[in-house]
């Protein structure tokens, strides 16, 4: 190794600059083919050969970027992949984990890294004061502004926002298409569903606390039993009521909103995807075994 | 070439007003306002000068929900002046060009950024909370000194706060936890037009770099 260098300097310098070169290349062709980052352009249907190597997602959900306050019915069609969408289960994790301080990567809150100690990167606060400081001394920073619901969500338990804020807060967001709500959390009425986003985030940072769920009951719960060689068999069914998501409905029935896949999927023929629930659509509910 | 050169002449002739007056000015005297900072920088405020142009923005909002977004009082808290557009002019002019006063934004940074008064500083009503476990950092770097237990505000810097407008209770919190820690309230102005107000009349915006 040493005798190439020193025999052929100029050559070596050459195989370097050519490794640098095509590593380079490299990763701009992938940066290119996979744009790990921007959302599918509405209209141009996406090859699924150029997003490469996993798996293509099922897509049961329609990216919210292109549904987000916007009335009109043909972008719905496209199934983008499902990464796009952050899951319900996941926002509530990242939430519940920033809040604690117990995310291992500073993967909620992009804060500038320049001057400050490691745990700035966790605590929103420390990260706003650092902004606030830099702007008062008359050093430009780049301020982390909240780019996700999650740590938009953080931020407002962080202040002791109430729920009416938070709400408001997010469906300012969403309509201003700065955040991606998933579309199980999206009301008939097009709003978020902040109110079961933060009762899951309770119940999730409960956890036992709720293991002997009580049988749905209320407005539009429908149970039949039928009896058939013997055989004893419960199907439920829901009729949507105005200001349901398909979140919400999950957790009315399985306690837990991240499971409204189940009953998207069961009630594939009359949704099109788990944002267009609609007011007085009769959904059947699947039995869930949970564990 | 000719042809502008048409054009001033027909202007010149049809339109005396247009060329020689600005339309649209703050007041009667003044048609824009020139602010030097002691940092050299300057900032020139005036209006949107196109009498045909209309708000396209958040800012043409009726019906914010409220809570959270309540209609303030004229007073953010005793004792604390509120200003209008043209106080809020001389207070450029006499305290943030001299250094004694600063202009402080209380909207959150993603706000702050799509555009502010030329001259403010971002300082989100949160980050001025009891709950806020860095908040002495900013009262000294706005010029007050602890002591002990107990804070002396005399070299503290006079400011002026705003956010969203008077649907927004974000710079009158601000004020309220500033007020809690003693800060004198002779020293804290409000804005309660705030954004709205002021582009609603069309004064200059700038986006911060």
């Amino acid at each position: 190794m040493t005798s190439i260098f020193s025999l052929k300097p100029p050559t070596s310098n050459q195989a370097r600059l050519l490794i640098i070169g095509a590593a380079f290349l490299a990763v701009t062709l992938g940066l290119i083919l996979l744009q790990p980052a921007s959302p599918t352009p509405a209209g141009i249907p996406h090859s699924v050969t150029a997003k490469a190597p996993g798996p293509v997602a099922p897509a049961p959900q329609t990216d919210p970027l292109q549904t987000v306050a916007r009335a009109d019915t043909s972008l719905i069609a496209l199934d983008p992949p499902k990464q796009a969408t952050p899951a319900v289960d996941d926002i509530t994790a990242n939430v519940l984990a920033t809040l604690t301080g117990s995310l291992p990567q500073p993967a909620a809150t992009p804060a500038p890294q320049t001057t400050d100690t490691p745990t700035t990167a966790q605590d929103p606060l420390r990260s706003l004061t650092s902004g606030v400081i830099a702007s008062l001394s008359g050093t430009p920073t780049q301020q982390a502004a909240p780019r996700s619901m999650e740590q938009l969500v953080v931020q407002a338990l962080k202040q002791g926002q109430s729920d009416a804020y938070i709400d408001a807060l997010l469906n300012e967001a969403a309509s201003a298409g700065q955040i991606e709500v998933p579309g199980a959390l999206r009301t008939n009425a097009g709003r978020v569903d902040t109110a079961t986003l933060l009762a899951d985030l309770v119940r999730k940072s409960n956890p036992g606390a709720d293991s002997a769920l009580p049988a749905p009951q209320g407005e539009g719960v429908e149970v039949r039993v039928v009896q058939r060689a013997g055989k004893t068999q419960k199907y439920n069914f829901y009729t949507v009521q105005s200001g349901d998501s398909l979140g919400a409905i999950a957790r009315k029935f399985y306690g837990d909103a991240a499971l409204y896949s189940a009953i998207f999927r069961a009630n594939r023929q009359i949704l099109s995807s788990p944002d267009r629930v609609r007011v007085g659509q009769r959904l059947s509910i699947p039995e869930v075994t949970q564990g | 070439m000719k042809r502008l050169f048409g054009l001033y002449v027909a202007c010149a002739v049809f339109l005396p007003a247009a060329v020689f007056a600005q339309d649209v000015r703050i007041t009667p005297e003044l048609s824009s306002k020139t602010i030097t900072l002691t940092t050299g920088e300057t900032l020139v405020i005036e209006r949107i000068q196109d009498t045909a142009h209309r708000l396209d923005s958040e800012f043409t909002k009726t019906s914010r929900a409220c809570p959270p977004f309540c209609i303030s009082p004229i007073s953010a808290a005793p004792g604390i002046e509120t200003f209008g557009e043209i106080e809020v002019l001389s207070f450029m002019e006499n305290s943030l060009a001299t250094g004694r006063g600063l202009l402080l934004d209380s909207r959150m940074p993603e706000w702050f950024a799509k555009g502010t008064i030329p001259g403010a500083v971002n300082v989100p009503f949160a980050t001025l909370d009891e709950t806020n476990p860095y908040r002495d950092e900013i009262l000294k770097a706005l010029g007050a000194r602890q002591t002990g237990d107990s804070w002396d505000f005399t070299t503290a810097k006079e400011l002026l706060l705003f956010c969203n407008g008077p649907w927004c209770d974000q710079s009158p919190r601000a004020i309220k936890s500033l007020r809690s820690v003693g800060y004198p309230a002779d020293k804290l102005k409000f804005y309660r037009g705030g954004m709205q107000l002021w582009m609603l009349l069309g004064l200059t915006v700038r986006q911060p770099t």
